[in-house]
């Protein structure tokens, strides 16, 4: 499908200049992305609130202003994961018994409202942000827009599918686990895991304090920085493409996590790598002896810090919790203080040696998601050959760069049988700037940010 | 500890009407969480602070 017969494809970049140029208006721009989520909502469930009224008055407004006074995102039409409070929208986090109905933003959502963005609606997500396949039993699964028999991926799936479907121009999410890297893999979006701290998660419900980050979903990595501009409060410098600036550009590719994943997406990723180093990085695998050692620490500190973030309301709302849920929660709660402090120094441990790697390395490669999206209600999914459980297949590849407090962008490298599949690239803390610049010269050569889902 | 003994610390969750499958995901899930820590029993943590400590990610 070609970009930009409908509004609705458009990326912000090219959507922000036929705003100015007044080719084209917001209220037409929000009205497309509204008439696609009217049109899509039943197959896709992206949405669980939409504000149609509240977006269209937002579009009047700013197609009064001049164009001159037009804020960085002015008029832009925005999809928000329900674990985000909007204000005048409630915040169901994907959950039975749980609800808050915000009076203010988060401040992520209000620096976005600060610099013009709309926001539609709140997007689809895993109860309480707990998952990684975008599935909720109380609100209805939430499909892949590229086959709408298979996942999206979570968590923050409504962002996703919504972005990648033209039901807004672009998603805020939330990263724990990968809970923006994988749906932007398998949703075939550009996905930004920041530096821990960089985005401020008030307004948010929490997962795991530890590992709790938000971010953009985006069509593309201009897309992708530009909101991460707005979202941080910081200008992203040197986004600009300079191919010449990876002389010498030191890139790791980590084995580990190669070998988790499908040949097709192993292929992918070393492809990515071999047209980094036709820009002249120099690629060489890299090791990280303490990531067999990631999976333990991860699901002991978020299994506790999830507990105890659910414990005010747990007793009270403990029958209304799906079964995979509660009973993560149930062990939280009983894990001892000892063996959650073990874990966090054990943590520390593979953030230094992570740290020795990164002086070593300016930045790593490694798969996103170990395949593309596997059909709706599958329990496991087959890799290389061998049958996996789903959960931690579709953790395998994000989990243990989550628990090097680097940031990380998520970027569509490659497709197979028509369903896209993401690379993560990972660098030391603050360096989104040059994460997003080797990120866009794969996706210049994939050119997924030109395609869009059949829908 | 043993996941027997964690449970028996907390009766009145065991108890909270998670029915016969579900008091044994719990098993499980506990047992599994146990057997993760003790995996992590291998690294050396003498002198090591938890990660959330103020020194941060190392410069």
């Amino acid at each position: 499908v070609s970009v930009a017969q409908d509004p609705a494809e458009l990326t912000i970049a090219d959507a922000r200049r036929e705003l100015l140029a007044r080719r084209l208006s917001a209220v037409e721009l929000v009205e497309a992305v509204l008439a696609r989520a009217e049109r899509l909502g039943p197959a896709l469930n992206a949405y669980l609130h939409l504000d149609a009224e509240g977006a269209l008055k937002l579009a009047r407004d700013a197609d009064q202003q001049g164009s001159d006074e037009w804020a960085p995102l002015a008029g832009i039409p925005i999809c928000i994961k329900d674990i985000v409070d909007v204000a005048g929208m409630p915040t169901t986090a994907g959950a039975a018994g749980w609800k808050r109905l915000p009076g203010r933003d988060a401040a992520s959502v209000a620096r976005l409202r600060t610099a013009g963005a709309i926001m539609v609606g709140k997007g689809h997500t895993n109860e309480f942000a707990y998952g990684i396949d975008g599935q909720n039993p109380h609100w209805g699964n939430c499909s892949n827009p590229y086959d709408g028999t298979r996942m999206s991926g979570g968590s923050s799936s409504g962002p996703a599918v919504a972005t990648a479907a033209g039901m807004a121009l672009a998603g805020l999410g939330t990263d724990t686990t990968g809970s923006i890297r994988a749906p932007a893999s398998l949703c075939g979006l550009v996905g930004i895991r920041p530096t821990p701290g960089l985005v401020s998660l008030e307004g948010i419900v929490p997962l795991a304090w530890s590992y709790d980050t938000a971010g953009p979903l985006a069509r593309c990595t201009e897309d992708a920085g530009l909101l991460l501009a707005v979202l941080s409060g910081a200008p992203i410098e040197g986004l600009a493409m300079d191919h010449g600036a990876f002389t010498g550009l030191r890139v790791g590719v980590l084995d580990q996590l190669i070998d988790q994943a499908e040949s097709y997406v192993a292929d992918g990723v070393l492809e990515a790598g071999r047209h980094l180093e036709a820009f002249g990085a120099r690629l060489q695998p890299a090791r990280l002896e303490l990531l067999e050692h990631a999976a333990a620490v991860h699901h002991i500190v978020q299994h506790a810090e999830a507990a105890a973030v659910h414990e005010q309301w747990f007793e009270s709302q403990r029958d209304r919790y799906s079964a995979p849920v509660r009973v993560r929660l149930e062990a939280g709660r009983l894990l001892t203080a000892a063996a959650y402090l073990k874990a966090q120094r054990a943590r520390r441990l593979l953030i230094e040696e992570a740290a020795r790697l990164l002086a070593n390395f300016d930045v790593l490669l490694a798969p996103t998601t170990p395949t593309t999206a596997p059909p709706h209600h599958v329990e496991t999914v087959h890799i290389r050959g061998s049958e996996h459980e789903l959960r931690p297949a579709l953790l395998s590849c994000v989990l243990g760069p989550t628990e090097l407090a680097c940031p990380i962008v998520s970027v569509p490298v490659g497709s197979h049988e028509g369903l896209p599949f993401g690379m993560q690239v990972i660098g030391p803390p603050g360096s989104e700037a040059l994460l997003l610049r080797i990120a866009g010269a794969c996706e210049e050569r994939c050119q997924w940010k030109d395609r869009r889902p059949p829908v | 500890l043993s996941e027997d003994h964690i449970l028996r610390a907390d009766q009145e969750s065991r108890a909270a009407a998670l029915g016969p499958d579900g008091e044994t995901q719990l098993r499980e899930a506990i047992a599994a969480l146990l057997a993760l820590a003790e995996s992590l029993d291998v690294l050396e943590l003498d002198g090591v602070a938890p990660a959330f400590t103020p020194s941060g990610w190392p410069p």
